[in-house]
């Protein structure tokens, strides 16, 4: 069994320790090896990768260890996966205050990139569903962290990368749902001045607000919106992932005249401008999970994700030169997404969302040309002040990472030197 | 329904991740294993996750005296029992063995020898009940004995051969006997096993079992499936020829 990230670029070497119990963490640090927590491999890129190093591979540490169902606090082993913890309550009337697009991820993950969903505009980052959580370190303590207690190493943590240590378990505090539906609204713009409008408007009545966009075009795309459905209903989860890629599909089939094609025919499948609809919470937050390994569709050559954000200023000609860049280096994607980010504070050192527009994106591995391409979206992002997401990032460089975290000289005091990844090496060395 | 299930070996690896399948469907569990601490996270980790009721009890299958008492214990928490899941065993250290009897043996008693006296008893039960199913973890290194670990490749392929016998005699009294090969799962049994492209997550064989011991329609079963064609080829190989390798 190979450990590769999600973007299958990288083939490494590395050791694999797996702790089948809490305790079994203990004996980690007697490897000469420097260690990193691996969850599912879901970041695309290499801050999930330890070339010529150690992964504790953390899926064995997934047990749930207390749930109160009356006031939705959940303490797990920090391996349990999302889509594990949401079977488990969902049935009793509660969710994830904040989720990311995808429930293949374990509760450590989501720690370590503070990931963050659709409504980052009213909940900020996975950092405020956080209670508290135990981080083991190569001092061999275990730190209970949290916005109280041993609180540099709870803010170095989250969005921390597994750079910290290993988080063996973790209390959530969940949201009170009352079905498992969401009202959706899907709408179509045209512009970029029409996205931007649209997302003022939506921010104030809808929790949930994300948009697709066709990245060949000069911003048009669809905004979907939504709400958890008042009244009970009674609560269902959902299905396991109904269709699955099965092997790495050919290289050529993702090319420019595909993925171009495939936006034109995805703009145009609704016909109205506004199409309101009830949607399962699955089909809402998770629509790509449905289809498993969707990775191999890129082929063997794998894939680069870009997540960028950028602050509200200039926004609209700053995201109109990006798409510009993409469409023609004719590497675009046709998972391209548009999103307005809040002000709502992580309690994260290295926490990526802030206030701004949030572009993300993938293109597939063509060498040379995507890494230029996205060394040109770069000097855009860092001229402009803003971020890449390390999550999704297998290439920026040094520079462009110190512009993206004003507080990475404070987090390298809490960095445990046992750790490392392929990630922090590249950005930091 | 709500299956009643026993698990016997409930920490080890495969039948943890097999019984969270069960307590998720609301089962009743009662489990049997050495380590208190890792079976109450276990125990609760199924009450958690939907099982009806779990139970369980702290005994090491060597001490044979105190196995009447965990299938009593079983039966009064569970009543009648659907299903028994047998899924504790040792791999031992091949080279001591071969030099230090007692290794070896107990290797033997661990896998064979307390597993045969168990089975008596809920065999006998089994058969008085008339219904039920007994799935036994046994191993693809019982269908032929390699150099590098005989030992333990004896001890299973004495089990199924047990559990042969066994299945025709409980045929008659409508009890289901599974014979469960695993092929190489990543469970800290095999930490020490250099990792190959073979090797399953001890969920995925779970997940297998479980669909399997539901359908209740094999004998003998390669976990995944293709182990039992590289059985096959393997059993194949004439002596003279299996006997030089050092596999």
């Amino acid at each position: 069994m190979t450990y590769q990230s999600w973007g299958k670029l990288f083939n490494y070497d590395q050791e694999i320790i797996l702790p089948s119990w809490q305790n079994d963490c203990d004996k980690i640090f007697r490897s000469k090896y420097r260690l990193l927590p691996y969850g599912l491999g879901r970041s695309y890129g290499d801050s999930c990768l330890n070339a010529n190093e150690a992964l504790v591979i953390t899926g064995q540490l997934n047990r749930l260890l207390y749930f109160d169902k009356e006031n939705g606090l959940i303490k797990v082993e920090a391996g349990i996966s999302l889509r594990e913890l949401l079977n488990v309550i969902i049935p009793h009337g509660w969710f994830l205050a904040v989720t990311p697009g995808t429930k293949d991820i374990t509760v450590g993950g989501a720690i370590a990139n503070d990931v963050h969903g659709k409504n980052h505009h009213k909940s900020g980052t996975f950092s405020s569903c956080i209670d508290e959580f135990c981080l083991l370190r190569s001092d061999e303590d275990k730190y209970i962290c949290s916005r109280k207690k041993n609180q540099k190493y709870f803010s170095a943590t989250i969005g921390g990368l597994g750079l910290t240590g290993i988080i063996l378990w973790a209390q959530l505090r969940l949201k009170k749902i009352e079905s498992s539906l969401i009202e959706q609204e899907v709408i179509r713009f045209e512009t970029i001045d029409e996205f931007i409008h649209l997302s003022e408007v939506s921010d104030n009545d809808f929790e949930y607000s994300v948009s697709w966009i066709d990245c060949f075009s000069r911003g048009r795309g669809h905004l979907i919106r939504g709400n958890h459905m008042r009244g009970e209903n009674g609560y269902s989860i959902g299905k396991e992932g109904l269709f699955s890629v099965p092997c790495n599909m050919p290289n050529f089939l993702l090319n420019r005249c595909t993925m171009k094609m495939f936006n034109f025919t995805y703009y145009h499948k609704q016909f109205r401008k506004k199409v309101t609809s009830l949607v399962h919470y699955d089909q809402f937050f998770y629509p790509l999970d449905v289809i498993s390994n969707w990775n191999r569709i890129y082929g063997t050559r794998g894939f680069f994700q870009y997540q960028c954000v950028i602050s509200f200023g200039d926004s609209v000609r700053l995201i109109q030169t990006i798409l510009e860049n993409i469409s023609r280096s004719g590497l675009g994607s046709f998972l391209a997404v548009l999103k307005k980010f809040g002000d709502v504070r992580s309690d994260g050192m290295l926490s990526f969302p802030r206030a701004g527009y949030t572009l993300a994106f993938d293109i597939p591995n063509r060498g040379e040309s995507s890494l230029r391409l996205l060394n040109r979206l770069d000097k855009i992002v860092m001229e402009a002040g803003g971020a890449i997401y390390p999550a999704k990032d297998a290439r920026m460089n040094k520079k462009m990472f110190q512009c993206s975290f004003s507080r990475l000289e404070e987090f390298y005091k809490y960095k445990d030197v046992k750790f490392s990844s392929s990630f922090w090496n590249r950005v930091t060395l | 329904m709500k299956k009643k299930v026993l698990i016997l070996g409930a920490t080890s690896a495969i039948a943890e991740a097999t019984g969270r399948i069960y307590a998720s469907r609301a089962a009743k569990l009662f489990l049997v294993a050495r380590d208190q601490k890792k079976i109450d996270l276990v125990a609760q980790n199924y009450s958690m996750l939907g099982a009806s009721q779990v139970d369980f009890l702290i005994a090491d299958f060597i001490d044979y005296n105190s196995h009447q008492m965990i299938y009593k214990r079983a039966k009064e928490k569970l009543k009648n029992i659907d299903i028994v899941i047998i899924a504790y065993g040792k791999l031992g250290n091949q080279n001591r063995g071969e030099k230090i009897f007692d290794e070896a043996r107990e290797v033997i008693e661990t896998n064979f020898t307390s597993v045969v006296s168990l089975l008596t008893i809920i065999a006998n039960d089994f058969q008085i009940q008339q219904s039920g199913i007994i799935a036994v973890l046994s191993s693809p290194a019982g269908d032929r004995g390699r150099a590098q670990n005989y030992i333990y490749g004896a001890t299973k392929g004495g089990l199924s051969v047990f559990l042969s016998g066994l299945r025709a005699r409980l045929y008659q009294h409508n009890v289901s006997v599974i014979t469960v090969k695993p092929g190489f799962v990543e469970t800290p049994m095999t930490r020490d096993v250099g990792r190959n492209c073979l090797f399953s997550s001890p969920q995925k064989i779970a997940k297998l079992l479980f669909h399997k011991i539901e359908k209740n329609n094999c004998e003998e079963i390669y976990l995944p499936w293709f182990w039992k064609y590289i059985l096959i080829v393997i059993k194949l190989i004439p002596h003279r020829f299996f006997k030089k390798f050092k596999l």
